[in-house]
């Protein structure tokens, strides 16, 4: 169904503990990226090839037949279009060895640099004119620039001119000079994150430009540590990005911060399992830059390592040793200092061994890990209880993981009781569970009911299943139930699930169900009308011989006359009387076929046809034997 | 990603901030858009003229909404959600289970790894092919038992249960075991579609390209099902799949069944009749013969008197039987609802009528007697008046 609005209603909230970066691009995240880039082919137009080719290139990945994307950036060249200009020229340098025809593209390019031209015009001809090794009038450049600026003063336009007058020789202080101004536009996200207007591309767009002026005006770019871990942390939760352009962007910037001489933010992550153990006793924490490289040897330690519910402090200042396999991973025991369980919030610091003022966000990262344990059922019972009995009654005992051997029963009048408690396997401390649920579920229709088994003291659970007052919730399904016996919590490492028993449950009987109106969703059964029995009729021997009978009369009547002879010269050969007779007789025919066929309106029809005549005739006819009598 | 793929379906998007003060659906009289997407699970209060009331009537008028929602769900959506008889759990809590969570689960066990057997069985709202493993993050809800209409398209497994992961469990939960829905859909009576997701992360790119391994001895998938899934549901709920429409409908004698005439207005009982009816599916965006094989016709009176399964034959659905012989106004119905599918109802009136006097049995053979008494007693009549009439007494011509 093409064309149909679509209105898309967002609102997030970012939660995040810490300000320094605990997200890196992992090796999946660069195989996703790569993905990204490597989609693109076959490419759809010169910017697509030129994203894809810089993304690649970013990456580190030499690419695939240069000399057919080479080709292909040739024929697609238009060289009266500056946008096509551009990003031929720029991809053709990341690829090297292509070599583009200049041909007089460097008139159009300097044409093209004027106060009149967007922005982001003169930014593509000063880089094309880069590109191609054309002089680049650094003063002209420069006014066109403040020019455009003064007319599009927006955060986009303002990154364009930063990547543009990283290119010039002179005048850089005054574009310098904006990078504050503009950091300053910045809008804060939930405290951890920073972005501009316009979203991914923007943000990537004027963080990498600032970088890229700054490294050629030779001086430190005036955006706070503190400003830049937002914005790196907002790069880095935005690196699922599928989109090209703004995947190549998030890239750039983000090489940008792991290779400058300034400012190279860090990202302090879990590299191990968030459970930790007796069997995987190291916390692991990975220090590294933005791409997940390792920052050459640092000190690296856990300032505390925090209970979060009873905020009772494990451990203080332990140094973190470096990982054997990985220098950016550092790693520490924690179950040395034999901590409850729980989790932990661990708050890191790294410290440069060789003094590198760029690291920034070294301090306040955190890490949060839990202790788990096992856990082991102990003291289970289960049994079957009158509800008038107020003792206890005749209970079985079960060790996990064996079911019960008989199957109990209970009926409306008895109550299903089991007892357990939890332990802990290592310690052999008692334990409580966030999950504790008995399940009863009917073997047959495979129904679920779940019941929380409640604690009553200390890690002593009770569960109580008046069968009676629980008869409805199972909608008086009487049957086989097998009871399951779920324990589970965040720290227990082993959680469980076991078959306890099976039970028989008499429910009693339903009480009279309301009509539902759930929809079947299937086939409704058949209906087939049921016609009517015609009645039954003697049989047919019967009225014929009474057929015969009623015939009997005619017959006598003229077998009579035949044997006495019968005298009918009286008969005057007139029209009267011979239209009388067979009127008279049409009449009857008439009838005969009202029977057989016709309906009772025709026969109407014909009878008048038939009925004026005869009784004209017949009229006549009488008149005259009348007549003749008296004649007589 | 999922807005990317609803985008190359030919959606036109339009976004907003749940909170932006121009929001509007209807703009005089008219709604502005066909579909609607609530990501906004915090949301307090919408912005501009939208409410849990308009975004109703929305539903009302036909219009079909995605919501997802998480751990953060605020008051409209849970109101909105029990408009349409889904409740979801409070806020702050999560669907969690012990025993099937991913392995990059951040401690909680809230991550979880849903089976797809766990979800309805109903290839066009899932799809056909079964997706692998699914990731979902996010606050479980209950389906109104009394309301019928609503689908429980993914539900939990048996082990799961929805509370506050940070609080001890004190009452009963929301949602225990297979009860909570982690996904549900409604279908309006008015064929509107809403589909609830619990988790708003089910939608992101992390989830479609992360890979799941349940971590209690699962095996590692390298991709979630989750862009399958939400790619099959997200078709389903902007009506692209499983909407089915009546074409022309015929009825006739069934003598008369090839000669192409308008349908009579009146039958007499008993006759034998033909009913055919045009379905079509939309399929890929186009409209397509439908191939169901289980469309019923009832022939009400109040009361179904007949239902019978219609047949499929050259494109269309064609029904022969008998009517009953009892004369009254009918209805000729196809009411097909089947899981997945629009709701299709089509009602054509039609009135039988009692026999004419012509069309009694005539020649009965028990009445045989009465039959030829009266004719006979005709032919008597004939013959006799002639006799009587022109009689001629023998005697006088002795005399």
């Amino acid at each position: 169904m093409p064309h149909q609005g679509l209105l898309i209603l967002l609102l997030n909230v970012v939660l995040l503990n810490a300000l320094t970066p605990s997200l890196y691009f992992t090796k999946t995240d660069k195989e996703r990226l790569k993905g990204v880039y490597l989609n693109a082919k076959p490419y759809a137009d010169l910017a697509s090839c030129y994203y894809s080719v810089l993304g690649l290139n970013l990456l580190g990945e030499r690419h695939e037949n240069p000399t057919e994307t080479c080709n292909f950036l040739k024929s697609k060249l238009d060289s009266k279009d500056l946008e096509s200009l551009f990003f031929a020229s720029s991809a053709a340098k990341i690829l090297g060895s292509c070599q583009i025809s200049k041909g007089d593209t460097e008139t159009t390019l300097n044409k093209a640099i004027s106060a009149d031209s967007p922005v982001l015009k003169i930014y593509q001809a000063i880089s094309s004119l880069s590109n191609f090794g054309f002089k680049i009038d650094s003063n002209k450049a420069s006014e066109a620039l403040h020019g455009a600026l003064k007319k599009d003063d927006s955060a986009l336009s303002h990154g364009y001119a930063f990547y543009a007058a990283s290119f010039l020789t002179t005048d850089l202080k005054k574009f310098y000079d904006l990078i504050e101004d503009i950091i300053a536009q910045a809008d804060e996200v939930e405290d951890v994150h920073l972005q501009f207007e316009g979203g991914l591309h923007t943000t990537a767009l004027v963080i990498d430009a600032s970088f890229q002026l700054a490294a050629s005006a030779k001086k430190e770019p005036i955006i706070s540590q503190e400003k830049l871990i937002k914005f790196a942390n907002y790069f880095l939760s935005r690196k699922h990005v599928q989109q090209l352009r703004n995947a190549a962007a998030v890239l750039r910037v983000v090489k940008t911060l792991t290779n400058n001489n300034y400012h190279i933010p860090v990202a302090v992550s879990l590299a191990s399992q968030v459970a930790i153990s007796d069997s995987l006793p190291l916390v692991k924490v990975k220090v590294s830059n933005l791409l997940g490289e390792s920052l050459g040897k640092l000190n690296v330690v856990a300032d505390s390592a925090k209970h979060k519910t009873d905020g009772a402090v494990v451990i203080s200042k332990s140094p973190f040793k470096v990982s054997p396999a990985d220098d950016s991973i550092y790693e520490l025991d924690l179950i040395k200092s034999k901590p409850p369980m729980g989790f932990y919030s661990i708050s890191v610091t790294a410290a440069s061994q060789k003094d590198d003022k760029r690291l920034i966000g070294l301090t306040g990262a955190a890490v949060e890990v839990k202790v788990t344990t096992k856990v082991q059922v102990t003291n289970v019972e289960i049994g079957v209880l009158d509800n008038d009995q107020t003792t206890a009654g005749k209970t079985t005992k079960l060790v996990y993981p064996n079911k019960a051997a008989s199957i109990l029963e209970a009926d409306t009048h008895q109550r299903l009781i089991m007892t357990f408690s939890l332990k802990d396997k290592n310690s052999g401390k008692a334990l409580n569970a966030h999950q504790t649920f008995v399940r009863l579920s009917n073997i047959k229709t495979k129904e679920e009911l779940t019941y929380v088994a409640e604690s009553d003291k200390a890690s002593s659970y009770k569960f109580d299943l008046d069968v009676k007052a629980n008869a409805k919730d199972f909608g008086y399904k009487s049957g086989k139930y097998t009871v399951d016996l779920i324990i589970g919590d965040a720290v227990i490492q082993n959680p469980i699930s076991w078959t306890v028993a099976e039970v028989q449950l008499s429910l009693g009987d339903a009480p009279p169900a309301k009509a539902s109106s759930t929809i079947q969703y299937k086939k409704k059964p058949e209906i087939k009308h049921l016609f009517r029995e015609p009645e039954k009729r003697p049989p047919v021997i019967v009225s014929t011989a009474f057929t015969f009978l009623c015939l009997a009369p005619l017959g006598v009547l003229l077998v009579a006359w035949m044997i006495l002879g019968i005298n009918v010269s009286n008969m005057p050969f007139s029209i009267s009387a011979l239209g009388f007779h067979i009127g008279l007789g049409g009449i009857f025919v008439l009838y005969y076929w009202y029977w057989v066929s016709l309906s009772m309106f025709t026969t109407l029809r014909y009878l008048a046809v038939l009925g004026l005549p005869t009784f004209l005739f017949g009229n006549r006819l009488l008149a005259s034997i009348a007549a003749k009598r008296k004649e007589k | 990603m999922f807005f990317r793929s609803l985008r190359e379906r030919d959606y036109e998007m339009t976004f907003k901030t749940a909170d932006d003060s121009t929001l509007a659906l209807v703009k005089y009289g008219e709604y502005l858009y066909d579909n609607l997407i609530i990501f906004s699970p915090s949301v307090q209060e919408f912005g501009g003229s939208i409410d849990v009331a308009a975004i109703t009537s929305f539903v009302d008028n036909g219009g079909n909404i995605l919501v997802a929602a998480n751990s953060n769900i605020g008051e409209p959506i849970r109101e909105l959600a029990t408009e349409c008889g889904i409740e979801f759990d409070e806020e702050k809590t999560a669907v969690i289970d012990h025993l099937n969570y991913d392995i990059a689960d951040s401690g909680k066990h809230t991550l979880i790894v849903a089976k797809s057997d766990d979800l309805i069985n109903a290839p066009l709202i899932v799809g056909s092919a079964k997706p692998n493993p699914l990731l979902f993050r996010g606050v479980g809800m209950v389906a109104d038992i009394d309301n019928p209409l609503v689908l429980g398209i993914l539900h939990a497994s048996s082990s799961a249960y929805s509370h506050n992961p940070d609080e001890k469990i004190k009452d009963y939960p929301h949602a225990v075991g297979k009860n909570t829905l982690l996904i549900s859909a409604l279908q309006a009576r008015n064929n509107a579609r809403v589909v609830f997701s619990g988790s708003m992360d089910f939608f992101s790119d992390e989830f479609f390209t992360s890979s799941v391994q349940n971590s209690n001895g699962g095996t590692r998938q390298e991709k979630s099902g989750n862009s399958q899934l939400a790619n099959s549901i997200s078709a389903w709920v902007f009506k692209e799949r499983g909407v089915l429409r009546v074409g022309k409908i015929f009825h006739s004698l069934q003598e008369n069944a090839n000669k192409n005439e308008e349908n009579p207005a009146f039958y007499t009982v008993l006759e034998d009749i033909v009913y055919t009816i045009e379905i079509e599916e939309l399929k890929d965006g186009k409209w397509v013969s439908f191939q169901g094989n289980d469309v019923q016709l009832e022939f009400v009176r109040i009361d179904p008197f007949i239902r019978t399964t219609l047949t499929k034959s050259r494109g269309v659905f064609q029904a022969k039987f008998k009517l009953p012989d009892v004369y009254g106004v009918y209805q000729f119905r196809v009411d097909y609802e089947r899981l997945g599918y629009s709701k299709l109802f089509s009602s054509t009136q039609v009135s039988v009528r009692p026999l004419q006097h012509t069309q009694y049995e005539r020649f009965i053979p028990s009445a045989y007697p009465y039959y030829i008494s009266s004719f006979s007693m005709m032919i008597g009549v004939v013959v006799f008046s002639f006799v009587f009439l022109h009689f001629k007494d023998d005697k006088e011509k002795t005399e």
